[in-house]
C-alpha cells in the first residue's frame, strides 16, 4: 500500500485530503508542520507529501532534498499548496518540489497528478543527466551588455548572456557571455576523465555574447570537441570575429592555441540541426547581424531570443511618430513582428529580451532591445507557455528586476492569459518532460 | 664590415652584447632608447638589429614595423627582438612585426654564436648617442572647470578583478568587477585602468558632480581585456562638456587608439568610439615620466606578456604605485628557463637585476597595489601566465619599504573566503620580516586615504 504524507496547519484541510486518499487504498501521515513531517517520513518513506508553500530562500530546498532522497527505489512525488499565485507555484518548483496545486483543492487536477506520477518517476529525483525524452534547460548568465557584480545583482546575477540545454546526448550552449566561465567548470567537474562534445550557438558578436569563451574551460583540453555555430556577422566571417577577441593587445592565449578540438561552423540555411535537436534561426531586429534560435525538444520548444527590438515599437519613434508612417510602411513594420511571433508561436519556453520596463524604453529606442510589456505582449499572443525575461539591464538590481516580473505578470493576468511569467536567474534549472506532461 | 645596431635600455646588456658582437668581428652602434635606434638605423643602414622588445620611446615592435615598411636597404638587416619575458603571444608578435629572431634575455654568448654565422667581417666603430633627457613637467590635463576639490590624496577601488568580472554572491565582498582604481590628489582626478570597475565610477561621478563639466586623464595600463572593457560604458565620456584625456603606450600590435576603438565597432559593439560625445583625446606617450597637473607620474615595463606599463604618482601625499600585472622575473627565469641555463650565474644575476629594478620604482610608496592573483601553490601551475603570487608580492613590497601593499588582480575562480585568507597569509609573512607594512586585499569600495606629508 502506498504511502501519503499531509503536512498543513490547518486541520480542514488535512482530514479533507486524508479521506479522499484513504478511499483510493492510500495510507495517510498527518502533520502540522514540516519537521513533525520530516520525522514521520523517516521511519514510513512515503510516495506523496502534499505540504504547505515552499519558499525557494528558506529551507524549502533543503526539505526537498531530504525528501527526494528518502527512497531511491520509490520515489517521492511532493505536491506544494497555497494560493495559486503564479510567483508561489514558481517559488514552489524552484524549491523542488515536483508539483504545484492551488487551494482549495481540485481533487480532478490532484488525480491526475497522481496518475501520471505512478507512470513516471518525478523529475527531481532524476539525477544530473535528464531523463530520456526531456531536455533540461540551466541559465548560467542573464545579463545584458556588461557583466554586472557586486551585492545588489547577487540574486539574479550578473553574468552576461550564457544558457545550457541538455536534449538526450546532445549538449547546446546558447551564447558565449561571461556565464560561460562557471558552465565550463561545471561541466570539467562533471565529465572528469570523459571527453566533452558540445556545441555553443552564437546569436550574434556583441561582446556580451562572447566574451566568456576565453574563459571557458573545456577548450583548454585536448579531448573535448567544440563546435560553434553561427551565422556570418554584418562585417566578417564568424571565424575572424571570434578569433580577434583572442588576439594581442588583448589575450595573451590565440584562440588557435587553445588545446582543445574547436571547431567553427558557419551556417547558412535557417533550418539545420545540432546534434539531433532541429534548430530553426530568424534575424532579428537588432544592430547587426542577430539570430534567435528555436530548439524543437521532446519536452517541448525553447525559443531564445535575447536581443531583439520588436519592430513595431521602432517604427513608432517619437522622432519619427508612427502617424507619419505611411500605409506601406506601416504594413512592413506589422510584418515584422508578425513573423516574430510566428517564430516563437507556442513554444514551451521563450526566452526573451525585455531588458527594459516602459518608461526606460521610451528613452532607448531604436538601441536594440525591447521592454518587458512588449515581451510579455508577445508572448501572450504567440500562446508561449513559459516566458523567461532576459538581458537584464546593467542598472538594474535585484529588487528592480523583481519589481519587473511582477507588473509583467498583472499584465499577463489582466489579459487572462495562463503564460507563466519569470525573469531569468543565474543558476535556475528547469526540466521540460515530454509534450504534455508539463505544469 | 657589417654593422650591428644594438638598442637597449640596460647598459649591462648593451656592454656584454657589444663585446662579444665585436670580437665576432662587427661594427657596433649603440642606442639606449628605440627613437635613437630609428634614428641610427636610418643614418648607418645596419645589417644586424638587436632591439628590446621594451626599449623606450619605440619599442622593438614598433621599430620593427616602421623599418620593415619602408622600401630600402635598411629593410634587408636581420631583426633580431630581445626580451625578457619570453610569452608566446610575444614571440608571435614578433614575427608578424617582421622580426627574424627572437631571443630571450639574458641572451648568452652561445645565442649569439649561432646568429652571427651569417655575420662575417674586421674592423670596429662605435657610435653612441645618448638622447638627452626632457627636462621639466610634461604636458598636464587641461583644466577643467569641475576641478577636483583640494583635500589630502585618496585612492578608490572600483575594480579589483584579474581576467574576467566575476559576478555572484561568492565576490560581493572584495568585487568582481575589473580593475579599475580613482586617485584624487592634488587636484586632479585621475583613472587607472579602465576595466568593468569603471562602469560604477562613471556613475558616481555622475551622481557627485551633477553635470558639471570634469577634466580627467585615464592612465591605461596595457589592453588586455579586463582593462580596457568597461570604457564603453563610462557614462563621463557620453558627457560631451567632459575633457577625458586617455594616457598609455603604443602596445605590441598597433597604436593604443586602434586597440581602444577596435573594442567599439561593428561587430562587437553598436557605438562607435567616434560617436563618444565627450572631448577625448588619446595620447600614446613614449618618455618613462611626465607630469598630470602637478602629479608627477613615473612609468616601467613589466613582464607581462605584450606591453604593460606600471604608474607611479608621486603626490603631495606621497607615492601611489599601481602594477596590476605582473610576475616577477626571478620566478618566472627559474621556473620557465632551461634547467642547465636557469641555474647559470648569469641569468641569476639578470632576473635579480630586473627585480631590483623594480623595487626601486615602489621604493618608498605609500601604497603598492601590486598583481598577487595566485597563492603559491597555484602559482607553481601558472609560472608563465604573466602574474604574481602573495608571497612575492609581500616580499617585494617588503624590500622595498612600501608603507601599504593592496593585493590586486584576484583570480576569477577566488571567493571572498580565499582572498581573506590569502591577505592573512600575506600579514602573517610580513609578520616573519619583521617590518611593519600593512597588507591587505584591494576591494571594491574600499577608500584609502594618504595623509600629508608634515611641512
Amino acid at each position: 500500500m502506498k504511502t501519503g504524507l499531509v503536512i498543513n496547519e490547518d486541520r480542514e484541510f488535512r482530514r479533507a485530503v486524508a479521506s479522499w486518499l484513504k478511499e483510493r487504498d492510500w495510507t495517510v501521515l498527518e502533520a502540522e508542520e514540516r519537521g513533525t513531517g520530516l520525522e514521520l517520513s523517516r521511519q514510513h518513506p512515503p510516495q506523496l507529501v502534499l505540504c504547505d508553500l515552499l519558499k525557494p530562500r528558506g529551507n524549502g530546498p533543503q526539505f526537498c532534498r531530504d525528501l527526494h532522497q528518502l527512497d531511491p527505489a520509490n520515489p517521492c512525488v511532493i505536491i506544494a499548496t497555497g494560493n495559486g499565485y503564479a510567483p508561489e507555484r514558481f517559488h514552489s518548483l524552484e524549491a523542488g518540489a515536483d508539483e504545484y496545486l492551488a487551494r482549495p483543492l481540485d481533487f480532478e487536477k490532484f488525480s491526475a497528478i497522481l496518475a501520471r506520477r505512478s507512470g513516471a518517476p518525478p523529475a527531481a529525483a532524476a539525477g544530473p543527466g535528464p531523463a530520456p525524452g526531456s531536455a533540461r534547460l540551466k541559465f548560467w548568465g542573464v545579463r545584458g551588455s556588461i557583466p554586472t557584480p557586486g551585492p545588489g545583482t547577487a540574486y539574479y546575477g550578473g553574468n552576461t548572456a550564457c544558457v545550457e540545454v541538455r536534449v538526450g546526448e546532445d549538449i547546446i550552449i546558447l551564447d558565449s557571455g561571461s556565464g560561460i566561465r562557471p558552465l565550463g567548470r561545471a561541466l570539467a567537474a562533471e565529465f572528469k576523465s570523459q571527453p566533452i562534445h558540445l556545441s555553443v550557438l552564437i546569436t550574434h558578436t556583441h561582446w556580451d555574447h562572447i566574451q566568456g569563451f576565453p574563459f571557458f574551460m573545456p577548450a583548454y583540453d585536448p579531448k573535448n570537441q567544440i563546435t560553434v555555430v553561427g551565422f556570418e556577422g554584418a562585417r566578417q566571417g564568424l571565424q575572424s570575429t571570434l578569433s580577434s577577441q583572442m588576439e594581442s593587445p588583448y589575450f595573451p592565449i590565440t584562440m588557435h592555441q587553445m588545446p582543445g578540438q574547436v571547431s567553427i561552423q558557419e551556417v547558412k540555411g535557417l533550418d539545420f540541426k545540432v546534434g539531433a535537436v532541429p534548430v530553426r534561426a530568424q534575424f532579428l531586429n537588432h544592430p547587426g547581424a542577430c539570430t534567435g534560435y528555436r530548439l524543437t525538444t521532446p519536452g517541448g520548444d525553447i525559443c531564445y531570443l535575447p536581443d531583439v527590438e520588436l519592430s513595431q515599437r521602432l517604427r513608432a519613434n517619437p522622432e519619427e511618430p508612427a502617424a507619419m508612417l505611411d500605409t506601406e510602411e506601416r504594413k512592413f513594420a506589422s510584418e515584422q513582428d508578425l513573423k516574430v511571433v510566428e517564430f516563437i508561436r507556442d513554444a514551451e519556453v521563450l526566452i526573451l529580451d525585455s531588458q527594459y520596463n516602459a518608461a526606460e524604453y521610451r528613452a532607448h529606442i531604436g538601441w536594440g532591445h525591447s521592454c518587458a510589456e512588449d515581451s510579455v505582449a508577445f508572448a501572450i499572443q504567440a500562446n508561449v507557455k513559459r516566458l523567461f525575461m532576459f538581458h537584464h539591464d546593467p542598472d538594474h538590481d535585484d529588487e528592480e528586476i523583481s519589481r519587473m516580473v511582477a507588473r509583467a505578470r498583472r499584465t499577463a493576468a489582466r489579459r487572462n492569459s495562463p503564460v507563466l511569467v519569470e525573469a531569468a536567474r543565474e543558476g535556475f534549472e528547469l526540466v521540460l518532460h515530454p509534450a504534455g506532461k508539463n505544469l | 664590415m657589417k654593422t650591428a645596431l644594438l638598442i637597449d635600455e640596460d647598459r649591462v646588456v648593451r656592454e656584454s652584447l657589444a663585446q662579444w658582437l665585436r670580437q665576432a668581428g662587427l661594427a657596433v652602434i649603440e642606442a639606449a632608447d628605440g627613437e635613437t635606434g630609428r634614428d641610427l638605423a636610418l643614418t648607418h643602414k645596419p645589417d644586424l638589429i638587436l632591439c628590446d622588445q621594451l626599449a623606450p620611446r619605440c619599442n622593438g615592435f614598433q621599430l620593427c614595423r616602421f623599418l620593415r615598411a619602408r622600401p630600402g636597404p635598411h629593410t634587408r638587416a636581420l631583426f633580431v627582438l630581445t626580451t625578457s619575458g619570453g610569452y608566446g603571444v610575444d614571440r608571435h608578435g614578433a614575427v608578424e612585426a617582421g622580426a627574424d629572431e627572437y631571443l630571450v634575455k639574458p641572451v648568452l654568448e652561445q645565442d649569439l654564436d649561432r646568429l652571427l654565422e651569417k655575420f662575417r667581417g674586421s674592423g670596429n666603430t662605435t657610435v653612441f648617442l645618448p638622447r638627452p633627457a626632457k627636462k621639466g613637467p610634461g604636458p598636464s590635463a587641461p583644466a577643467g572647470p569641475g576641478a577636483i576639490p583640494p583635500g589630502p590624496a585618496t585612492v578608490r577601488f572600483w575594480g579589483v578583478r584579474g581576467s574576467l568580472p566575476t559576478p555572484g554572491p561568492s565576490t560581493v565582498h572584495y568585487g568582481g568587477n575589473t580593475s579599475c582604481v580613482e586617485v584624487r590628489a592634488d587636484g586632479q582626478l585621475i583613472i587607472l585602468d579602465a576595466g568593468t570597475g569603471i562602469r560604477g565610477l562613471g556613475l558616481s561621478l555622475a551622481a557627485e558632480f551633477k553635470g558639471v563639466p570634469l577634466s580627467m586623464t585615464l592612465l591605461i595600463s596595457h589592453t588586455h581585456w579586463d582593462h580596457i572593457q568597461g570604457l564603453p560604458f563610462f557614462d563621463a565620456a557620453y558627457n560631451p562638456a567632459n575633457r577625458l584625456r586617455i594616457v598609455g603606450y603604443e602596445g605590441a600590435q598597433a597604436g593604443l587608439h586602434t586597440a581602444l576603438s577596435s573594442q567599439m565597432e561593428s561587430p562587437y559593439f553598436p557605438v562607435g568610439f567616434q560617436q563618444l560625445p565627450g572631448h577625448i583625446t588619446i595620447e600614446e606617450m613614449k618618455d618613462a615620466s611626465f607630469f598630470i597637473g602637478p602629479v608627477e607620474v613615473k612609468t616601467i615595463f613589466l613582464n607581462h606578456p605584450g606591453v604593460c606599463v606600471g604608474y607611479r604618482l608621486n603626490t603631495s601625499g606621497g607615492a601611489i604605485a599601481y602594477l596590476p600585472d605582473n610576475e616577477p622575473f626571478q620566478r618566472y627565469k627559474y621556473h620557465t628557463g632551461q634547467p642547465e641555463i636557469a641555474g647559470s650565474t648569469e641569468f641569476l644575476r639578470y632576473a635579480q637585476r630586473m627585480d631590483e629594478r623594480l623595487a626601486d620604482f615602489i621604493r618608498g610608496s605609500e601604497v603598492l597595489i601590486l598583481d598577487s592573483q595566485y597563492d603559491l601553490a597555484e602559482y607553481q601551475s601558472r609560472a608563465g601566465w604573466g602574474h604574481g603570487c602573495v608571497d612575492d608580492a609581500v616580499a617585494l613590497a617588503a624590500q622595498a619599504e612600501v608603507k601599504r601593499l593592496f593585493l590586486f588582480h584576484h583570480d576569477p575562480s577566488h571567493n571572498d573566503e580565499k582572498i581573506t585568507q590569502m591577505a592573512e597569509w600575506g600579514r602573517a609573512f610580513v609578520a616573519t620580516l619583521h617590518v611593519t607594512m600593512q597588507v591587505e586585499a584591494a576591494r571594491e569600495g574600499l577608500e584609502v586615504v594618504l595623509q600629508p606629508a608634515p611641512k
